[in-house]
C-alpha cells in the first residue's frame, strides 16, 4: 500500500475551494452526550452558525483508505479486516451497528450496498472483537422491508451469519436534540437500536444522486429516520432541505467509520434510475466528510460544489484535499469521470468539464 | 390448509400483545397505531375466540385521540395521517372506537391536505392535493388512498359538500398520478423525464380507495396490471394487501393466499407483527369479505 498526503495535487487547483470566513476548529463531546441532551438552544441562538463551534473538531488530517476490491467475489472479510487495521477505531467488546444502503430493487442494478460487502464487513468487526454486530436500515424508497431483504439476498446472507437485522422505519423512538440546525428543527426522533449501539459503521453505495449530487456515507443516514414517524420518502428531509438533512443528521448521530461499497458505484439518473459503473475499490475512514470528498474527487466531483459537503467541510470534517492523508491506494488509481444529470454538470471538477 | 399453516401466526399474533392492549411493529416494542389497527381489525373478525384482544385494541386506539381528532403515537413527530386514515377504517359499530371519536377524527382528516407545489411540467399537475405522510409536506399515494377509502366508507360522519370536494380531489390527484403501465409508485409517475415503474402494494390501496371507479380506464388499466404483477413481490405486505384488494374487485387469488400463507410459515415475516396481522386478516378474508375495506 501506498502512504501519501494528496497535498496540492491533481486535483486541488482546480477545485472550487472552501467557503469564505475559514474552517471552524475544535472539539469534543461524545455522541453520547449529545444524545442525553444539552441546553442547546440558547446557545444556538446566542451565535451565528446553527452549530456550538466548541462542540467540533475538524482533525487535522483525515486517513482515508482507498482498498481495491475487483469484483463481489472478493474476501471482503479480509479486505475490511486489513482496512480496519489502518484506522484508530475501538471496537473489541462493543455493539456495532451497520447501516448498508437498502432503497429499492431492481434486477441488474447496483442500487444497493451488495449483500457480500455487509457479510464482510460483519466478520471483520467479530474478528476485531466486537460484542455484537447488529445490521439496520430503514428504506426511504420502498416501504417493504420484507421484499427488499429477501430480493437482494441481504436475508440469506445475514441469517448464514446468524446477525440480528432491525427494522430501522419500525423500531421505537427516541427524542434527540440535533446537535446543529440548519434545518431549523431542534429535534428528531430517532431509533433506539441506533442510539444505544457503541459504533455506527455507514456502509453506503457510492452512486451520483439526482437531488444531492452524490451519495455516499453521509445521505446513507436518511436511512436512520423512522418512516413510521415521518413518512416515505422521509420527505421532511426534503422540505428542509437535502444538504441540510444531510449535515444535521450527521452533526447528530456522529457516525464513527464507513466502509463504502465502490466496487460497482452508479452513474447518471441515481439513486435508482442510473447505471452501474465498475470502480474496483471499496472506500475507508474515521472521517466521512473526508470520505465522501475523496470519492467525489474519484468519480470526477468537485466536492466544493457539493452543498452538503462544502456545509460539513467548516465544522464536522475535512474536505481540503491538504487535509486528506491517503492510507490506502492513491486517488489517481481509481480516479474517473461519472456521468451526472444534466442540472448538475457544474459540479465536475474543473479540469474535467 | 391456509389455516393450519397460519395458526402458528395468530398465536404469536396474540401472545405479543402489550399489556397496554396494543401491539408494536415487533414483539416488545412499544404499541403503535399501525400493528393495533391491524390487530384489532384481524381479531374482531376472527370470530368469537378473541374478544377481549379486539376490545382492548379498540380501547387503546382511542386512548390515544387527540383533542383536535387525530390518533397520536406518541412518538414526538405530528400524527401520522396515512396511519390516522387506517384507523378510521378499524371503527366499528360499537365499543370504545366508534360512534364519535370516529366523527372527531374524519373531521380532522378532512381538514388536513397535502400541500400543493408549483407546476413544472404539463405531465403532472402539483397543485392537486390529497394526503402526505405527515401535515406540512407533499402528497403521496399511500396516505391519500387511506384516507380516501376512510372518508368514503363513512358518508354519514361528514358533511356532504365537504365530503364531496375531499373525495373527489382525492381522486383526481390518484388519477393523475398513474403510471403509464397503470398501477402506481408512492408519488410521481415520472421524474425528470424517466417513467417510474409502479409497485404492488401501492397499485392495491390506490385500487381499494377508487373501487367505486371502476369504470374509470386507468382503474381498469391498474387492476390488470395488479392482476398480471399479483405474485411479483413476494411479501406478506405486497400478497396481503393485494389479496384484499382483488377479494374486494371479485377476482380470483387463490394463488395470492397460498403464497402468503407459504411465507407466514417460511419466515413468519420476520417477526413484524403488523404484516402478520394484515396477513391473518388477508387470510381469513373468505370469512369476512374484507368487509372493512368495501364500500
Amino acid at each position: 500500500m501506498t502512504s501519501k498526503i494528496f497535498g496540492c495535487s491533481d486535483a486541488a487547483p482546480h477545485e472550487a475551494g472552501p467557503p469564505s470566513g475559514g474552517i471552524a476548529t475544535s472539539v469534543k463531546l461524545s455522541r453520547r452526550a449529545f444524545l442525553a441532551g444539552l441546553p442547546f438552544a440558547a446557545a444556538v441562538s446566542a451565535c451565528r452558525q446553527p452549530y456550538r463551534r466548541n462542540d467540533f473538531i475538524l482533525p487535522a488530517r483525515s486517513p482515508v483508505a482507498l482498498l481495491p476490491a475487483s469484483g463481489y467475489d472478493a474476501d471482503f472479510a479480509d479486505v475490511i479486516g486489513r482496512g480496519l487495521a489502518l484506522f484508530d477505531l475501538r471496537v473489541r467488546g462493543r455493539r456495532v451497528f451497520l447501516k448498508p444502503n437498502l432503497v429499492e430493487y431492481e434486477a441488474g442494478t447496483v442500487i444497493n450496498t451488495h449483500p457480500l460487502v455487509v457479510a464482510g464487513a460483519v466478520e471483520a468487526f467479530l474478528r476485531a472483537g466486537a460484542r455484537e454486530v447488529v445490521v439496520g436500515e430503514g428504506p426511504g424508497h420502498r416501504r417493504d422491508i420484507e421484499y427488499l431483504l429477501t430480493a437482494t439476498g441481504m436475508a440469506d446472507v445475514l441469517a448464514e451469519l446468524r446477525v440480528r437485522f432491525v427494522d430501522l422505519n419500525h423500531d421505537d423512538v427516541a427524542r434527540v436534540p440535533l446537535a446543529s440546525r440548519f434545518t431549523r428543527l431542534n429535534e428528531m426522533s430517532l431509533p433506539v437500536e441506533l442510539l444505544k449501539s457503541d459504533v455506527i459503521v455507514s456502509m453506503p453505495k457510492l452512486k451520483t444522486h439526482h437531488w444531492a449530487g452524490l451519495t455516499a456515507s453521509m445521505k446513507n443516514f436518511f436511512g436512520v429516520v423512522p418512516g413510521a414517524v415521518y413518512g416515505w420518502p422521509k420527505n421532511i428531509l426534503h422540505v428542509k432541505g437535502i444538504p441540510n438533512s444531510i449535515v444535521d443528521l450527521n452533526a447528530t448521530i456522529r457516525p464513527h467509520f464507513t466502509i463504502v461499497d465502490g466496487v460497482t458505484a452508479m452513474e447518471g439518473d441515481g439513486p435508482i434510475m442510473g447505471r452501474p459503473r465498475a470502480l474496483g475499490m471499496l472506500a475507508m475512514g474515521t472521517d466521512l466528510v473526508a470520505v465522501d470528498a475523496t470519492c467525489a474527487r474519484v468519480i470526477g466531483l468537485d466536492p466544493w460544489k457539493i452543498p452538503y459537503l462544502r456545509t460539513a467541510s467548516a465544522f464536522l470534517g475535512n474536505v481540503d484535499s491538504r487535509r486528506i492523508v491517503s492510507v490506502g491506494e492513491s486517488l489517481s488509481r481509481y480516479s474517473t469521470q461519472f456521468d451526472i444529470v444534466e442540472h448538475f454538470r457544474n459540479m465536475r471538477l474543473a479540469n474535467r468539464l | 390448509m391456509i389455516g393450519s399453516k397460519t395458526s402458528n401466526l395468530a398465536d404469536a399474533l396474540c401472545r405479543s400483545r402489550n399489556a397496554d392492549g396494543g401491539w408494536g411493529y415487533y414483539a416488545g416494542k412499544a404499541s403503535r397505531i399501525e400493528p393495533t389497527c391491524w390487530a384489532a381489525l384481524y381479531l374482531s373478525r376472527a370470530g368469537k375466540s378473541q374478544p377481549d384482544l379486539a376490545d382492548g385494541a379498540a380501547s387503546w386506539l382511542a386512548s390515544r385521540q387527540r383533542v383536535d381528532g387525530f390518533l397520536d403515537d406518541l412518538t414526538g413527530g405530528a400524527p401520522n395521517l396515512g396511519f390516522n386514515g387506517l384507523a378510521a377504517l378499524s371503527v366499528r359499530s360499537s365499543g370504545p372506537w366508534s360512534g364519535e371519536p370516529a366523527k372527531e377524527l374524519l373531521a380532522a382528516l378532512s381538514a388536513t391536505k397535502g400541500v400543493a407545489a408549483k407546476n413544472t411540467t404539463a405531465r403532472q399537475d402539483n397543485t392537486l392535493q390529497g394526503w402526505s405522510w405527515v401535515e406540512g409536506t407533499f402528497s403521496w399515494i399511500e396516505p391519500t388512498s387511506w384516507c380516501l377509502l376512510a372518508l368514503k366508507k363513512w358518508p354519514a360522519l361528514l358533511p356532504p359538500r365537504e365530503r364531496s370536494a375531499r373525495i373527489d380531489e382525492a381522486e383526481r390527484l390518484l388519477l393523475d398520478r398513474v403510471c403509464q403501465t397503470g398501477g402506481w409508485n408512492y408519488g410521481n409517475s415520472n421524474v425528470l423525464g424517466q417513467e417510474l415503474h409502479a409497485y404492488v402494494p401501492t397499485t392495491a390501496l390506490a385500487l381499494l380507495a377508487l373501487q367505486d371507479r371502476r369504470e374509470h380506464p386507468s382503474v381498469q388499466r391498474s387492476l390488470e396490471y395488479l392482476a398480471q404483477r399479483r405474485l411479483s413481490e413476494p411479501s406478506g405486505m405486497a400478497l396481503a394487501l393485494t389479496s384484499i384488494c382483488l377479494r374486494v374487485y371479485r377476482v380470483p387469488a387463490g394463488d395470492v393466499d397460498e403464497r402468503l400463507a407459504a411465507l407466514a410459515e417460511q419466515h413468519a415475516f420476520f417477526n413484524n407483527l403488523h404484516i402478520a396481522a394484515m396477513a391473518l386478516y388477508s387470510l381469513t378474508g373468505q370469512d369476512h369479505d374484507v368487509e372493512d375495506f368495501r364500500l
